[in-house]
């Protein structure tokens, strides 16, 4: 696994990817980590890899993570453009608690969220990521926006390419805009 | 990896800005027109024995649903136990929960429990009803050191909580596997796993894909031919299917994908090109078709969409356990429990025949019955 591990390193290095890393104010102890290139993704979710080829996974990357005393899994999928970023995420967000909210203060803001009672999703740029309490307080949501938000900081945005008529959409668009098997649900 | 090698992708933002075409979901490779070319002749022509599949009651399932068995979003134990035990009874129409057992296993028997652990601790086959399976077979006078907790990944049974410390006198077994310090690979540069694997039975089919090094530890071999594990061809007699019930679509993962891709190696290019084709003839073969006695479906908690990944948002409490000797008869009443909820929750709006697909060739192959008309179900 540490030659996986190296290889995998060496890959993104070589992707010219610039570096980020949660900043030590936030005190998170790492637990565990993984990372899975391409097709590699079977071995993290057996049959479940096929949805997400469809709409052109490259990377994941997740980690268990505790923060404030609560335990945390976050995956970050990178997907090969924004609109298929949307379309994974907008296919796993269902009946969202709050959606579409902004964690800055913005009026228009650049990402889609989805809150649940033990998870928090967003898709933003080519990224989906979503960020699993198990503690399913108030609290550990609280603090799931808190990651998120030093996440969203590090993420180049920019719009999934809509096509008009859903482009005009009132917000929210996550929990009612779907886009499976090449097709729009609003 | 550390924290600040995790966060590298994170900000990895410009490398995809070409506006690619959006990829169409894989439906079309789900039912393929044209279907490869396979061994399964060889797996049927193999004599039939008195315990193959679909056991001892074809067509028959229990299902027992209790208010209250879950809590707080974890099954409970004790309420799951009288489940199991209740729905035994009434599948056999014995008076004693023991007796019921005995009826499919003995004391002799090496006996396998095939869960399901890729939901890790998010939705994984429950302890509750494994700790009850677990207590009634002892019941039965079967040695715990003659139970075997397995599935294809060790690192996944243990993230579930499938640990010696959990299930002491208990062998806990995965075909891939790594060593203490997490390599896959052996000093002489092999997979650890290409020793768990029995190459005198294989599952083949004329499509292959070729893996990266990430992906071998989890495929074990590339090629045409999927290998049976050695735990269910050499080392058993008797399994026991542990399954819970989720989504795959529009169709549902249960009892008969849980063995069709839970038993062999190099999955993903089965996944890819015909799903419902290997859940069904992996089934066929003798390691399987002549061992498997039992299907316990874990419904305490499930998925409705997402599946077969685990994602919070779409896991419910069907509050439920079925139990039937025969995967397809039992996969059918699991297939209406999942349809219901995805209509109820908006996510589709009818059934679509087509997902039952598996079921039928199964029942072509003499391995259950698809047939809901001809299913005697009980409800309890």
């Amino acid at each position: 696994m540490k030659h996986l591990s190296l290889l995998i390193l060496l890959l993104i290095l070589s992707s010219g990817v610039s570096y980020a890393q949660w900043p030590d104010s936030l005190n998170i102890e790492v637990k565990r980590d993984r990372t899975f290139e391409g097709s590699a993704l079977y071995g993290y979710m057996n049959g479940g890899s096929d949805l997400f080829f469809s709409y052109g996974f490259k990377s994941l990357m997740v980690q268990d993570i505790v923060f404030y005393g609560e335990q945390f899994q976050v995956e970050i999928f990178e997907m090969s453009d924004p609109l298929n970023a949307f379309g994974i995420y907008s296919v796993h967000t269902h009946r969202c608690l709050k959606a579409d909210y902004s964690f800055v203060d913005e009026k228009q803001p650049q990402y889609f969220n989805c809150l649940s009672k033990y998870q928090l999703q967003c898709a933003a740029g080519s990224k989906y990521i979503s960020i699993v309490f198990n503690g399913g307080t108030e609290n550990a949501a609280i603090y799931a926006e808190e990651l998120m938000k030093y996440l969203l900081s590090q993420i180049k945005l920019e719009m999934p390419a809509f096509p008009p008529d859903v482009a005009s959409l009132p917000r929210p668009f996550s929990g009612v805009v779907r886009f499976s098997e090449g097709v729009w649900e609003y | 990896m550390d924290r600040r090698n995790f966060l590298k992708v994170v900000s990895a933002g410009g490398l995809a800005v070409a506006a690619s075409p959006v990829i169409k979901a894989a439906d079309s490779s789900f039912f393929p027109d044209e279907i490869p070319a396979t061994n399964i002749d060889e797996a049927i022509s193999i004599p039939r024995t008195k315990q193959s599949m679909p056991g001892k009651y074809p067509g028959k399932v229990v299902s027992c649903k209790r208010d209250g068995s879950v809590v707080d979003d974890i099954p409970v134990e004790s309420i799951a136990y009288d489940m199991l035990a209740a729905s035994m009874l009434s599948l056999t129409g014995c008076r004693k929960v023991s007796r019921a057992w005995k009826q499919f296993v003995n004391n002799k028997d090496i006996i396998g429990l095939k869960v399901n652990p890729i939901g890790e601790r998010l939705l994984s086959t429950s302890h509750a009803v494994v700790k009850s399976i677990i207590k009634q077979l002892e019941e039965a006078g079967i040695n715990r050191s003659n139970i075997v907790i397995f599935d294809r990944r060790e690192e996944q049974l243990k993230e579930a909580g499938f640990t010696a410390e959990n299930y002491p006198g208990i062998t806990i077994w995965g075909t891939e596997y790594c060593d203490e310090k997490g390599s896959y690979y052996g000093p002489d540069g092999k997979l650890l796993s290409e020793s768990r694997i029995d190459k005198n039975w294989y599952f083949y089919a004329d499509v292959e894909e070729q893996y990266d090094p990430y992906t071998m530890p989890f495929m074990v071999n590339t090629g045409k031919y999927s290998y049976f594990n050695k735990m269910c061809t050499q080392q058993l007699t008797k399994i026991i299917n542990v399954p819970i019930l989720k989504n795959a679509g529009t169709a549902i993962t249960c009892c008969m994908k849980n063995l069709g891709f839970g038993m062999i190696t190099n999955t993903a290019r089965l996944h890819k090109q015909f799903w419902h084709h290997t859940s069904a003839y992996v089934c066929a073969f003798p390691p399987v078709r002549d061992k498997v006695v039992l299907n316990i479906v874990d419904a305490l908690r499930g998925c409705f969409d997402g599946g077969p990944g685990a994602n919070p948002q779409f896991i419910c409490n069907y509050d439920t356990i079925l139990v039937g000797t025969d995967p397809v008869a039992t996969d059918r009443i699991c297939h209406d429990i999942v349809i219901n909820k995805r209509i109820e929750e908006g996510i589709q709006k009818e059934d679509k025949p087509k997902s039952m697909t598996f079921m039928q060739l199964a029942a072509d192959l003499k391995l259950g019955v698809a047939d809901k008309s001809k299913i005697e179900h009980i409800i309890i």
